[in-house]
């Protein structure tokens, strides 16, 4: 199982939207893969993700990952194993990969909040049953037990955080870090990526990978520059343009906002994606071939 | 220095005894309640048999005893960075004794086995183990992520 983090330091850079595209993407084109939201604070991978209206058929009851953490920090005995916790997610008749999502929970809810209260509380008051390095690699290896998937695609919490620093650190056996051209965004993704790459590593790791995505790049504007200042500080550096066309599609429906689009979601969807992304998601994560011939 | 270390410097070992003891009683009163002060009880007891162990040899009954103590306190405060550091300069010290050892070493085992119990997968990766060793290295590390470790 390789564990892929997707990693911004600001938000608001399509994360979120690009591990849904390519988690559905690489599940189409056979691979199986689990989709695993850890933006815990402002979760929104379920939205992007599981069908709208099975997530609303039980608001508040949507258990997710702050569940999974906190029965681990807390040996409490489990409500629901990770199988009932994460979402199968349907895919196109004969397609030959699998997709599950495990969502933070059931956010926005007064419940999820609790609950990721209580697992704050839980990691200040006793660090001596194990804290959240314990809890989140338990997580890592409960998923490559019970579903031995080919991909974990985690999205990561922007900016500095605890979790953040794990999901890219010793989670992850690579990390896609996307930026803006912003100076902010590009100056605090160069600092973390410093970081990470000089970041202690479990000793049966490899080195960790760092790809950078350079996103929402409109015409003219000089992303070359910006890879310049990135690109010694990774294993890759791309550049995705900003779709004007994709983008007033995801007035309705945000699914286009990459200019990835579902023409009629679960009912033989093709998936519509721009030339770059295309590019840069099949040369990221090499596809196997299905056909014998 | 700072303010703790200079007001433990002016206490006398017989003092820091007797701390120790009352530190040590409260902190397992605590823990038998299972109050959430526990862990700062235990790193209170970290603090004095840090310093005992600074002012006793390791082949001195009380120095072996202060040594352990600071490890094993170190563990029961979920501070296992500090019970690393702190195991790493008593075991280079040549004079401490084996029994002395062995009882840090055994301290660090039933701590990893209360962990595997509780992290069960995880257990079966073998990175538990790899966990302990992160954690001493990102204590001298300028992480980017301080709190992660």
């Amino acid at each position: 199982m390789e564990t892929v983090a997707f990693y911004s330091y600001k938000g608001g850079v399509g994360r979120t939207l690009l591990v849904a595209n390519t988690a559905q993407f690489l599940a189409m084109a056979g691979r199986r893969v689990v989709a695993l939201d850890l933006d815990l604070e402002a979760p929104g991978l379920h939205q992007k993700l599981a069908n709208p209206s099975a997530l609303r058929a039980e608001p508040g009851e949507l258990r997710g990952a702050v569940d999974a953490l906190l029965e681990a920090l807390e040996g409490e005995p489990r409500k629901q194993s990770l199988q009932q916790i994460a979402i199968e997610i349907a895919l196109p008749a004969g397609t030959g990969g699998s997709l599950l999502l495990i969502p933070a929970g059931s956010a926005p809810s007064h419940a999820y909040w609790a609950a990721l209260e209580r697992l704050n509380g839980s990691l200040r008051s006793n660090p001596r049953n194990g804290g959240l390095p314990e809890a989140i690699l338990e997580l890592q290896a409960q998923i490559a037990e019970k579903f031995a998937p080919d991909l974990l695609l985690i999205d990561s919490h922007p900016g500095i955080t605890e979790l953040g620093g794990l999901a890219t650190s010793i989670l992850a056996d690579r990390v896609v870090c996307l930026t803006t051209t912003a100076p902010e965004s590009v100056e605090g993704t160069r600092v973390v990526a410093e970081a990470l790459r000089s970041a202690p590593r479990l000793s049966s790791q490899q080195p960790l990978r760092i790809d950078f995505l350079v996103t929402r790049v409109m015409p003219g504007w000089l992303a070359s520059n910006v890879s310049r200042l990135l690109e010694d500080l990774g294993d890759s550096v791309a550049v995705l343009p900003h779709n004007d066309a994709a983008n007033e599609a995801s007035a309705l429906s945000s699914w286009a906002e990459w200019g990835w689009a579902w023409e009629g979601l679960g009912a033989g969807a093709e998936l519509r994606l721009l030339p770059t992304t295309l590019r840069w998601v099949t040369e990221s994560f090499p596809v196997r071939n299905q056909d014998p011939d | 220095m700072t303010k703790t270390d200079s007001i433990l410097a002016g206490l006398t070992e017989d003092e820091l005894d007797t701390l120790v003891s009352i530190a040590i009683r409260r902190a397992e009163i605590l823990d038998e309640t299972q109050s959430p002060g526990a862990n700062d009880a235990w790193s209170e007891v970290v603090v004095y048999e840090e310093r005992l162990a600074a002012l006793t040899r390791p082949d001195d009954v009380p120095g072996g005893v202060a040594r352990v103590g600071a490890v094993t306190a170190a563990l029961a405060a979920g501070r296992r960075s500090d019970a690393s550091r702190l195991a790493s300069r008593y075991l280079a010290e040549e004079a401490f004794p084996s029994e002395r050892r062995e009882a840090i070493q055994r301290a660090f085992q039933e701590d990893q086995a209360r962990l595997a119990q509780r992290f069960p997968a995880l257990a079966k990766t073998g990175r538990l183990a790899e966990l302990a060793v992160w954690r001493a290295s990102t204590s001298t590390h300028l992480h980017v992520f301080p709190r992660a470790a």
